[in-house]
């Protein structure tokens, strides 16, 4: 019989690498929006001060569950704003587990709109760009979902835009 | 004549008080159930009240105030973490059963760490979350609902003993 042996695949990390996540992170909280940079989504609870920080991005992927919450913290560190929690997941993470359930979808013709301009509206509201070219737009509430629909119904009033939730959790 | 609305309409979201409420009045249902010789119908609530408790614990020690609203998405974001982070033994701390009685027992002792070192005796207090609820899940499943199976006075003794201590140990368990 065969054996089957497993590797050891530990992700090298260098202190460069983290630095430059970390920075890329701080600059994207001050608002210098980079492309390829995390989504940050700031879900706030009923008190003003306290929010959840789920941030989005694949540069994760060579990070542990652990330090990925801790680059968040330290990124929100000086901040005014009490973190609840800091979750950090790549975008096939947020789609697995199901972080980001609430979807706003283009519903309109080709010929009543630019598709550049939807897709350019919906990477500026937080969108991720996909390999096939399509533009996914995915929030973590249902308010934040809301919120950007308006803004991009107001935006593109042509055609219309719709909430789709992805059913799944257990309950 | 006055229309009601339909129950699943008001109910309302988790809170941390809520849920302390809900460990309570499930105990209190399986010691009735037990009285009445109902021993799986008992068991099955005392897991729900354990589940309760610990989960109540993780979020007065995360820094939920008593009726702050946990709504589905927020608690689902918590179950994620604790899916993600790992013991040392490379194990989840949560697994993916969808009641998972040790996961939140774990997290919770995870939640505690956070702040720094913990006192020895809280310590201890938090593993021992962890070893009642692995004893509880030796027996308890939600899909006893389904099942028609024996559960002896002894099992069943045993369980609302740890069942108890989680209770019982509520407050010191919550502390952050």
């Amino acid at each position: 019989m065969p054996v089957i042996r497993g590797q050891v695949q530990t992700a090298v990390i260098t202190p460069e690498q983290r630095q430059d996540v970390a920075k890329r992170l701080a600059k994207e909280l001050t608002g210098e929006a980079a492309p390829g940079g995390p989504v940050i989504f700031e879900i706030p609870f009923e008190r003003p001060d306290r929010f959840d920080v789920l941030v989005v991005w694949d540069a994760w992927s060579v990070f542990s569950p652990t330090e990925r919450s801790a680059m968040i913290l330290a990124a929100y560190n000086g901040s005014t704003l009490q973190v609840a929690q800091a979750l950090g997941v790549t975008h096939p993470e947020a789609i697995e587990q199901q972080v980001l359930p609430y979807s706003v979808v283009p519903m309109m013709r080709r010929s009543e709109i630019n598709e550049e301009d939807v897709k350019q509206a919906m990477l500026a509201e937080g969108g991720f760009a996909l390999p096939n070219g399509k533009v996914d737009l995915r929030f973590p509430t249902m308010a934040l979902a809301e919120q950007a629909h308006k803004r991009l119904a107001d935006a593109l009033p042509k055609g219309y835009w719709s909430i789709v939730q992805t059913v799944g959790y257990v309950q | 004549m006055r229309e009601m609305p339909p129950l699943a309409e008001r109910l309302s979201p988790d809170t941390v008080t809520r849920l302390e409420r809900a460990g309570h009045y499930r105990f209190i249902s399986a010691d009735i159930l037990r009285d009445q010789r109902q021993r799986l119908a008992a068991l099955y609530f005392y897991g729900y009240s354990a589940e309760m408790w610990l989960s109540a614990a993780y979020y007065r020690s995360a820094g939920f105030k008593p009726y702050e609203h946990i709504d589905r998405d927020t608690r689902h974001r918590r179950m994620v973490q604790a899916r993600q982070l790992r013991l040392e033994s490379g194990v989840f701390l949560m697994n993916s059963d969808p009641h998972p009685l040790v996961g939140w027992a774990r997290f919770l002792e995870w939640q505690r760490s956070l702040s720094g070192a913990l006192a020895v005796p809280d310590a201890q207090r938090l593993r021992e979350a962890v070893n009642k609820a692995i004893e509880i899940y030796k027996y308890w499943r939600p899909e006893l609902r389904y099942k028609v199976i024996d559960i002896t006075d002894g099992q069943l003794a045993s369980v609302r003993r740890d069942v108890a201590w989680l209770k019982d140990n509520h407050e010191k368990l919550s502390e952050g």
